[in-house]
């Protein structure tokens, strides 16, 4: 039976267990080696996370190709924390940035 | 500078899109790939909820097809700049310059916008406004010359099919 190194239950969290799992092509046992010296490091300030597909700390709008080209809009108050799509407008609710530290879009 | 509320978009459960205080997790976190925005977890992708192009459509999560309603496209703000004269390429309509929209049947008749809301075939007639029409570079709509409140519509029937029109956009006959 092959068997490949596996992060524990699927979860990418941090400090996580990797295990020995059955064979299953699945991401959670798929890994790069990446050497050392040709390792770059996480994308600054600025720079492109070609994983992600967005520079970091760069504000931006998302804009829909629905034939309107309406922009992505949080909506406020907060409580409602709905996401919708709305003209653009100058509302800094409608501008977006990538966080580098929890690889998440921050509004 | 980016403002930092500490809140980060989060697909969230029954197909939800919304934001929540931003924490290192996979509901939380999107990858931007050809046009698409997608959970890194689900796989699922950003999407306009029934492909509706009206002013505060909520956007959900949904499995990935085809749609133009799950594209999308990243405008960095200090490259973004709203473009309003000239040829808007991306329309192939040059900004608020009036043109006709000729028929290539024999005719050669125009498009015509008509006081009931239709928009009918005409001959050509010097000076009928109501033939003309205005590409609306900021709202993305194509006006009537004459009834400058009028756009260009089609119907919102689900297969895209019906009468067009020339309508109030605030007052939608749908």
């Amino acid at each position: 039976m092959a068997t490949s190194m596996e992060v524990y239950q699927n979860r990418d969290i941090e400090n996580q267990n990797i295990v020995l799992g059955k064979s299953n092509g699945k991401t959670h046992q798929l890994w790069d080696i990446v050497y050392v010296d040709e390792f770059k490091g996480e994308p600054k300030k600025g720079e492109l996370n070609e994983d992600f597909g967005f520079y970091v700390e760069r504000p931006f709008h998302i804009i829909s190709m629905l034939p309107r080209r309406r922009m992505l809009q949080r909506v406020d108050p907060a409580s409602a924390q709905e996401i919708v799509i709305k003209q653009p407008n100058s509302y800094k609710s409608q501008v977006w940035w990538f966080d580098q530290s929890t690889l998440t879009i921050k509004c | 500078m980016v403002r930092n509320t500490g809140y980060s978009l989060e697909a969230k459960s029954n197909n939800s899109l919304g934001y929540g205080s931003s924490r290192a997790h996979p509901t939380m976190q999107f990858r931007y790939e050809k046009g698409y925005l997608i959970n890194v977890k689900t796989n699922k992708v950003f999407d306009v909820s029934g492909g509706k192009d009206v002013e505060a459509q909520k956007v959900i999560m949904w499995n990935k097809h085809n749609g133009a309603n799950q594209r999308w496209r990243i405008v960095y703000v200090d490259q973004f700049k709203e473009q309003t004269k000239g040829l808007i390429e991306e329309f192939g309509l040059f900004a608020n310059r009036p043109f006709y929209i000729r028929s290539r049947l024999p005719n050669r008749r125009m498009a015509e916008c008509q006081g009931n809301h239709d928009v009918r075939q005409r001959k050509w007639r010097n000076n009928e406004t109501g033939q003309q029409w205005v590409f609306d570079p900021v709202m993305k709509v194509i006006r009537s010359k004459k009834w400058n409140n009028r756009v260009l519509e089609t119907s919102n029937r689900s297969n895209g099919l019906g009468n067009m029109r020339c309508y109030t956009p605030s007052a939608r006959w749908w």
